[in-house]
């Protein structure tokens, strides 16, 4: 299977933009109390919550230089920094354990990814298609149909489940 | 009026008015929702059988149908049974304000591993 490529950042751009605009996501992310906000045309931050858990406050940061061809890279981030360092952030990750979305901490990437160490396993994350894994063709990223909320939904499903178990340490 | 009588008329009186639910499907892969009328008699199979069509979306293996309402209940083992059943069960079909309501999610598959 072909590793993604890039996308032209201007197309990206709009694209990121154009899904701020959908209305059906708009409403189901004031349902779900996720808070979106952007530090660059291509980097969308958003803050989510887990179920049933007092400290189920995460940031996860998406980046989005191969969308809309290919889903958006997701990484679980310091509140503080946006950033991730293996090791001193690594409680800011939630224990995602669904066959749909699991999580790693430093996933070992051959080649090496340019978002790596940590890998949100999904196929509606871009690490997904660097590391080896195989989608059905019912499960795999189709360009117009899924988009930023089909991310964010894979991560959303997984923390609101019993696949949910707390942060990492 | 003899009491039992009293009682099947505050029975009948109870129940609600309006007799076809109020059915919502939402698609959460890509937020879509649809909502359409189903018969209180209409078995749940064939109402997730409408629901795909009015998505535009083809069943699949692998998606899983749950409530609404979280937290989210599995619907799979509910296929044969009717609305009223589910209704009397207690099983996501419920009665707001005198209207019957049904609104369950399609989760699609989704790959992911633990390797």
């Amino acid at each position: 299977m072909n590793l993604p490529s890039p996308v032209n950042d201007v197309v990206a751009a709009a694209a990121v933009r154009h899904f701020f605009t959908v209305e059906d996501w708009v409403r189901r992310a004031s349902e779900y109390g996720w808070v979106l906000s952007m530090i660059d045309p291509l980097v969308v931050i958003v803050e989510m919550r887990a179920a049933n858990h007092d400290d189920g406050e995460y940031t996860i940061r998406l980046s989005c230089g191969y969308y809309p061809t290919h889903p958006p890279d997701a990484m679980f981030v310091n509140p503080a920094t946006l950033q991730y360092n293996y090791g001193e952030d690594n409680r800011h990750v939630a224990k995602l354990e669904a066959p749909y979305c699991h999580t790693h901490l430093s996933y070992n990437f051959q080649p090496p990814y340019e978002f790596g160490p940590q890998l949100v396993c999904s196929s509606m994350t871009l690490g997904y298609y660097f590391s080896n894994h195989t989608p059905t063709e019912d499960q795999v990223w189709r360009p117009g149909y899924h988009d930023i909320g089909s991310t964010l939904y894979a991560i959303h499903r997984a923390m609101r489940s019993l696949h949910y178990k707390g942060r990492h340490v | 009026m003899n009491e039992s009588k009293e009682k099947a008329i505050e029975a009948k009186d109870a129940e609600p008015k309006d007799k076809k639910v109020h059915v919502t499907v939402l698609y959460t892969a890509t937020a879509k929702d649809k909502k359409f009328n189903a018969a209180l008699d209409s078995v749940f199979k064939g109402v997730v059988g409408e629901a795909y069509d009015k998505l535009g979306e083809t069943p699949r293996n692998g998606d899983q149908l749950f409530c609404h309402e979280e937290p989210r209940h599995d619907m799979s083992g509910y296929f044969g049974m009717t609305l009223e059943e589910m209704l009397k069960k207690n099983i996501c079909v419920r009665e707001v304000h005198g209207k019957l309501e049904l609104e369950f999610d399609v989760d699609s598959d989704i790959g992911g591993a633990a390797e």
